[in-house]
């Protein structure tokens, strides 16, 4: 299932390039390709974590307390979360079109504690990374400002703490974004999805 | 230009304050607060819930002891539908488990009934649940309304006696004066637990405005928890409540 949802992501990234046509010189296209680094809200699993939106179990609850262990046993401490890092390469084939390749990442912290010396004895952290080919669609195009759509599909691994590597698919979908600057840019993006919910800023360089 | 990156910046400056603290996380439990939910729980667990299976036991030795006219009674309408036959000595309650007896009324002195758990006992949401593993009860009539209790599961130990009486408050139904002692098995950390009563009386209620929304009737007396690490005494907790149905803790920490 997950192989097959990679795949026909891959495909879907074939076929756009493919229908893009390639302009050499094009004063319409000044620079062709584009480099930006961002940061961004919280990516949906994360949600889970402070939403009620999401959230289907009582948090105040904790859990068995019939045992010695709740008592003397570890207990977790506050938790954390990084965001969202994300690092995109784009190349711009159209003036309204343009394919990207996007790496996200994205962490919640927490430790464990000595429930008798409080001192810290390990963590519960988990990790997740994203890869997502994006098409984006521009709608507005100005000598300094642009204004654009994506969606991304691709895939996300996640490593949880006492689990192994597990695969996800990812999805995101930016009905706003906007480019402002020249050579050197500041993007601003809102979206949702399994990479993130909320928005994104960055700053890019194009080439 | 300047100015849209500096807003630009600007925003990304705000969007790390998304970087945060979501959850404040818990706290060691290791107070007087932790001893005092773990000796609750334990009393439940270890007092409460067998009391409930004799309860049940009684009753279906009250039913089956009915002429047949009698048992089709309304008021013996659950029954009928829960207690199932297996065969000449054994019985199945449906939602609690399998009654062995032998033969024998649990009111005549010497009978040896055992019941094992299977499932989630219906009428005590705090019976103690091992996965794999059955619960096993062994009660056996030692006197005239008196029984001894006795659980061994999963390491753990519990003894009890019960002498009954008849309830001033519902007719036909009996009072419980409780003695009891008992272990928990060390845990994967070493801590382990001994418990035992002192003058408990378990009492049946005119309503069903229990002094303790948990424990299915109101009870009397002390409930002592000493708790061990490695075999060395650590902790111990007193749950003394009152014949008013007030509950006190008294606790080393």
């Amino acid at each position: 299932m997950k192989r097959s949802f990679v795949l026909a992501a891959f495909v879907l990234f074939c076929c756009l390039a493919a229908a893009a046509v390639e302009r050499k010189g094009s004063r319409e296209i000044p620079f062709r390709y584009e480099v930006n680094v961002g940061y961004g809200t919280f990516p949906f699993a994360d949600a889970n974590n402070f939403s009620d939106m999401f959230r289907t179990y009582d948090i105040t609850w904790l859990g068995n307390t019939g045992s010695l262990s709740s008592v003397y046993g570890d207990y977790s401490g506050p938790e954390y979360i990084t965001g969202v890092f994300s690092a995109e390469f784009n190349v711009r084939f159209k003036k309204w079109f343009t394919l990207s390749s996007q790496m996200n990442f994205d962490a919640v912290l927490q430790g464990t504690y000595s429930s008798l010396t409080g001192e810290r004895t390990g963590n519960t952290n988990s990790y997740m990374l994203s890869v997502l080919p994006y098409a984006k669609f521009t709608y507005l195009n100005r000598p300094l400002v642009y204004m654009y759509s994506s969606i991304g599909l691709g895939l996300s691994m996640a490593l949880e703490h006492n689990s192994s590597l597990s695969l996800y698919p990812a999805v995101q979908v930016v009905p706003v974004g906007v480019a402002v600057g020249k050579r050197v840019y500041g993007l601003f993006e809102l979206g949702f999805g399994t990479v993130y919910c909320g928005c994104k800023a960055g700053i890019g360089y194009r080439f | 230009m300047k100015r849209i990156i500096d807003i630009v910046l600007l925003v990304s400056a705000s969007l790390l304050t998304v970087s945060c603290r979501i959850s404040d996380g818990f706290s060691s439990r290791h107070n007087p607060e932790g001893l005092r939910t773990y000796t609750y729980s334990l009393m439940n667990s270890m007092l409460d819930s067998p009391l409930q299976v004799m309860d049940l036991m009684t009753e279906i030795d009250v039913y089956l002891r009915l002429p047949d006219a009698e048992k089709m009674k309304e008021e013996y309408r659950e029954m009928r539908e829960n207690l199932k036959n297996l065969d000449l000595l054994s019985l199945k309650y449906i939602g609690a488990g399998q009654i062995d007896t032998d033969g024998k009324s649990l009111f005549e002195v010497g009978s040896r009934w055992c019941f094992v758990e299977d499932g989630y006992f219906r009428y005590s949401a705090s019976w103690r649940i091992y996965p794999g593993h059955k619960d096993r009860l062994v009660i056996t009539c030692v006197g005239e309304n008196e029984w001894e209790i006795e659980e061994d599961g999963n390491g753990d130990m519990l003894r009890m006696h019960v002498t009954g009486t008849q309830s001033e408050a519902v007719a036909g139904k009996l009072d419980y004066a409780v003695t009891c002692s008992g272990l928990v098995a060390p845990d994967e950390d070493g801590y382990s637990a001994e418990f035992s009563t002192d003058g408990m009386l378990w009492l049946n209620s005119v309503d069903d405005t229990y002094d303790d929304p948990y424990c299915y009737r109101c009870y009397t007396g002390d409930f002592y928890v000493r708790i061990f690490s490695g075999g060395a005494e650590k902790d111990w907790c007193r749950m003394i409540s009152g014949p008013d149905g007030t509950l006190s803790y008294e606790t080393n920490l």
